[in-house]
């Protein structure tokens, strides 16, 4: 129910998520926000499940989430806590339309380490804090837990 | 806390060619000539045409080798040439050692 998300300031269900973002499938790899400050701070969970498509060829009798997809989740998060600086009242992109959010890019990715696999199973609960801003060019800091253990951290720059 | 300006220069060429990862001898960054722009070909009167993403590079690279905080409209002001990034450097770097000398 989005008017009861929309009262809920603190987090971003999915319906809000698919307004901010244009991913869609299979690369929407953010499920739900839980903690937001617009521009400088965002929390959110990506659900992995055996289910996921890339589980199908990496690797068939080894399913090992790609790091590439959870710098992915990073990005996505990041994403959310940029594009709500400009709109702090989370309304929809463009509701006449619902044309979908403008792509955003990565420029860098910059001392990714990963630290453990992720498998089925896991919640990844990723971080993203905002450092500085160029522009429409963003540096923020990144990290991926499980179970309150860092699996990936590092920092990117979008264009968001 | 002052370093001497040449110093300054080469550091930031030295950190611009590698941060980049630009094929080119950082010598030969001329100081005065404008490092951002799209109408300066690379070569041609000595500018680079570097875009907004390596202009936040370079930010993010001063602050990590001198320490300091680079304001966001500093961006704007003085992020034109080698010469006016080493005097931003320099007067960060005085402003950081009073700071200090207050504490």
């Amino acid at each position: 129910m989005p008017s009861q998300q929309a009262a809920t300031p603190a987090g971003l269900g999915i319906q809000e998520l698919l307004q901010l973002l244009p991913h869609r499938y299979p690369m929407l790899m953010v499920d739900r926000i839980d903690s937001l400050e617009p521009g400088v701070f965002a929390e959110g969970i990506k659900c992995v499940t055996a289910n996921e498509p890339f589980f199908q060829g990496h690797f068939p009798e080894h399913p090992i989430m790609p790091g590439v997809l959870i710098v992915e989740s990073m990005a996505q998060v990041a994403g959310v806590m940029l594009r709500t600086r400009s709109r702090p009242d989370l309304a929809p992109v463009e509701p006449a339309t619902q044309k979908p959010a403008r792509p955003g890019v990565m420029a860098n990715i910059h001392r990714m380490r990963f630290r453990r696999p992720v498998v089925p199973g896991d919640q990844l609960r990723v971080r993203a804090t905002h450092l500085k801003s160029l522009g429409t060019i963003h540096h923020v800091k990144v990290e991926a837990r499980v179970g309150g253990e860092l699996v990936a951290d590092g920092e990117l720059m979008l264009g968001a | 806390m002052h370093l001497d300006n040449t110093e300054v220069k080469s550091g930031l060429k030295a950190m611009i060619v590698d941060r980049l990862r630009l094929d080119i001898d950082p010598a030969s960054i001329p100081d005065g000539a404008p490092l951002f722009g799209g109408d300066s070909q690379e070569g041609e009167a000595g500018g680079l045409g570097l875009d907004s993403v390596e202009a936040l590079e370079i930010v993010v690279g001063i602050e990590e080798k001198w320490g300091v905080v680079i304001a966001d409209d500093s961006v704007a002001k003085e992020f034109h040439s080698i010469d006016t990034l080493a005097a931003l450097v320099n007067r960060l770097i005085a402003e950081g050692g009073k700071k200090a000398a207050c504490a």
